[in-house]
């Protein structure tokens, strides 16, 4: 609680347009941000262009956060719309295609695959091989620790097409263990 | 609590919850619903199992990305573009001003601030002597390693009824941003945007406490 309180004074202060509160709001979030941004474009280079434009449109619309999420909250949701948009500007979709059919072809061989890599390395490369939306959803209730509202506001969607696109995503990782070799039980 | 779907079964209702049931998210209603559909099918318990191991495998994951980030300082340099600079200032004044009229002021509080503006005050004041020690003159506070335009000049109130556009106005028209507050008192620091002398900064003070419709209070080292 108190670091939200200490990130909205500091959202007060950037609408100030106070340049010393940016750099404490980059040292607590850009790291974060980075990471979430990466696992959609999938591009270093993009992901990190893609972080620095999510600060400068704090900068520029922090007079207009009205507190009624997290700091951090609003800046993956600023994160995510820009992050689509740019994949959607590079059509990079069409890659996330391509690696998922060189996982269901791993699945082939599921004794190989298994010798190969141990569950946590399998599992990590089924999350890999997830689309884009089932990547992201992910990480935001596994990693960022989202609820279901955060969630909701971050991409922008109803909050029981939350809950019915967590549920697929784990379904397909599910799938994707299973065709690799790995039975889980569920589903 | 969340409905989901009618035509979903209790079971899978249950089942799409768990991933926040296991991070810690979910709000009390669905816990509890949670918790005691579990505690009559223990058969879901295995359920929870994975999702730990789901977490366990994308933390780690994530926690694995070597940062390729851009320091703080280029980005914060990016934030002086043409235009941008003076946008935000605005939205900045407007928004801290709109906060400031809008919180509500019982009379403890009330007193407080006044508590609080009498500190400003002393503050103020040793602020002015070191601004204006040595020279005379009215100067911008700067000392090595420091750069001087980060230093606040003034500390500003508003009036009550004082409409936000024209705030963001008289200050724009005298080359002022805030860059601090509302502080105790309902004050906000103000620095000039420009190097202008200490001659033009006293006459732009002057200035804008002529605007006694919307300038409560200015306290500067002269």
């Amino acid at each position: 609680m108190q670091d939200q309180t200490d990130d909205r004074t500091l959202i007060t202060r950037i609408a100030g347009q106070d340049q010393a509160a940016l750099r404490a709001l980059l040292g607590r979030h850009q790291l974060r941000v980075y990471r979430f941004v990466l696992r959609i474009v999938r591009r270093e280079a993009v992901a990190e262009e893609v972080t620095n434009e999510v600060f400068l449109e704090a900068w520029r619309s922090a007079g207009s956060y009205e507190a009624r999420s997290s700091v951090g909250t609003w800046l993956l949701s600023i994160a995510h719309n820009r992050a689509v948009s740019t994949m959607r500007r590079r059509r990079e979709e069409a890659i996330d295609d391509e690696t998922a059919g060189a996982i269901a072809d791993d699945g082939d061989d599921p004794e190989v695959a298994t010798q190969k890599l141990d569950k946590a390395a399998q599992m990590r490369r089924c999350i890999s091989a997830l689309s884009a939306e089932h990547r992201t959803i992910i990480d935001l209730v596994y990693y960022h620790e989202k609820s279901i509202n955060e969630v909701s506001e971050i991409l922008g969607i109803p909050l029981n097409t939350v809950k019915t696109r967590m549920f697929y995503a784990r379904k397909k990782l599910s799938e994707l263990l299973a065709a690799a070799g790995i039975d889980r039980g569920w589903p | 609590m969340s409905g989901i779907d009618e035509h979903l079964s209790e079971r899978e209702e249950i089942e799409m919850l768990l991933p926040w049931y296991v991070t810690g998210r979910l709000d009390a209603a669905d816990t509890a619903r949670v918790e005691a559909y579990l505690a009559q099918h223990p058969d879901m318990l295995h359920q929870l199992a994975l999702i730990a191991e789901e977490q366990t495998v994308t933390v780690e994951d994530n926690e694995a990305i070597r940062p390729r980030l851009t320091s703080a300082g280029a980005i914060v340099a990016r934030t002086q573009a043409p235009g941008s600079a003076m946008r935000a200032w605005f939205d900045g004044v407007v928004d801290s001003v709109k906060g400031l009229f809008q919180a509500p002021t019982p009379g403890a509080v009330r007193w407080a601030a006044a508590a609080a503006a009498v500190i400003i005050c002393l503050q103020a004041a040793a602020l002015g002597t070191l601004l204006t020690q040595n020279t005379g003159g009215y100067h911008t506070a700067s000392r090595p390693g420091i750069e001087g335009e980060q230093a606040p000049v003034a500390l500003i109130a508003f009036t009550d009824r004082a409409p936000i556009a024209d705030i963001a106005r008289v200050l724009a028209e005298n080359r002022l941003r805030v860059v601090d507050g509302p502080l105790p008192g309902g004050f906000f620091s103000v620095r000039f945007e420009d190097h202008a002398t200490g001659e033009e900064q006293k006459k732009r003070f002057d200035a804008i406490l002529a605007r006694k419709d919307l300038i409560r209070a200015v306290m500067t080292g002269h």
